[in-house]
């Protein structure tokens, strides 16, 4: 079944075709999520906003537009809302902090190296992300996250093919000092 | 090529976004320059990380989970129809109640009335009648009359 069937069993309430939608998209709906926040957790449940969103809006999409253009602009609209209120909310935690005991701190007594390091590389990586200007960001992510074309890119940002090729330049030059910085530091 | 200039591209190389004069010129500076190679391991191992974090298979719970979100979704929204269409019933039982109501009393009143002019023919009855709603009752000025014409007679 194309997607604009799909559109139009759903429009008439058939669950089983939203399911086939879900089914189809999920895997990359999430990895969009997990390449802006980084948690698994979190990633799963903007994902289910995000489904539950095209759910509620089901009848206002219009087949001019490519179906997963639009899921995965409503994927990284999700994800950056829940950046924001995430940020909002970061002066509460730092206040929550100040009030955890340090108990729970050093207690791992086994320290695996290896996976110390993959953790430690992994938060560098992940730094030098969210410290990207927001347009680079998402071309990015939804490049390396979910290797979608400059041009699906370009349809999802509204924006030229040609500025999705400069926004990805810029988010690897970045990328390539924040992380010479780093390792040349230690 | 020099370390510097290497390092300008390093992560292009590393994404394989480059000419092939330009990887062939970086690849044969990394065969000899141990610190270019460390930098470019650094790359390597971060697109490397970033394609482990993607998830490849279906997880069949996350439908389960979202059908039951939209469930409640639209519980919701049947409890406020059928709240809302609840309370159109009750408006609509209360309006006819009271239309029922005025034509039933409008039409008891009507016959009661009717009932009391139409059938007291006899005049016995309508003295009754007449009686209760006080239209026998003598103004005063018949009452003298009617005085009047006793002592008249009984001269
Ligand atoms: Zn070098």
């Amino acid at each position: 079944m194309d997607d604009n069937q799909l559109i139009k069993n759903i429009q008439n309430k058939d669950s089983k075709a939203f399911q086939t939608l879900v089914e189809r998209h999920q895997t990359k709906v999430i990895n969009i999520c997990n390449g802006f926040v980084h948690n698994k957790d979190d990633a799963q449940d903007i994902a289910q906003e995000v489904f539950i969103e095209i759910y509620k809006s089901i009848d206002k999409f219009r087949s001019e537009a490519k179906l997963s253009t639009w899921i995965y602009r409503i994927s990284v609209n999700k994800s950056l809302n829940f950046i924001r209120d995430n940020k909002k909310n970061k002066w509460l935690q730092s206040l929550d902090l100040l009030f955890v005991s340090d108990k729970n701190i050093n207690n791992n007594s086994f320290i695996d190296e290896d996976k110390l390091e993959e953790e430690e590389k992994t938060k560098i990586i992940h730094q030098a992300l969210n410290s990207l200007a927001e347009n680079q960001k998402i071309a990015f992510t939804l490049n390396k996250y979910e290797d979608l074309s400059y041009k699906e890119i370009s349809e999802i940002m509204k924006i030229s093919i040609s500025s999705v090729e400069s926004l990805m330049f810029r988010a690897k030059k970045n990328l390539q000092k924040k992380l010479i910085n780093y390792y040349q530091k230690k | 090529m020099k370390c510097k200039e290497v390092n300008k591209e390093l992560i292009f190389y590393t994404d394989n976004n480059l000419s092939k004069e330009k990887k062939q010129a970086i690849e044969n500076h990394l065969k000899t320059c141990a610190h270019c190679r460390n930098l470019y391991n650094v790359f390597k191992e971060s697109f490397e990380i970033i394609e482990k974090e993607k998830i490849k298979e279906l997880d069949s719970f996350f439908y389960s989970h979202l059908s039951e979100k939209i469930n409640q979704i639209e519980n919701k929204k049947e409890k406020v129809i059928w709240l809302k269409s609840k309370q159109v019933y009750f408006q609509a039982i209360a309006a006819s109640l009271i239309i029922f109501l005025s034509i039933y009393s409008g039409i008891f009143l009507g016959t009661t009335n009717l009932d009391k002019s139409a059938n007291y023919t006899n005049s016995e009855d309508y003295e009754l009648f007449a009686e209760s709603y006080n239209l026998n009752q003598n103004t005063k000025s018949t009452y003298e009359m009617s005085l009047l014409e006793i002592e008249e007679k009984n001269k």
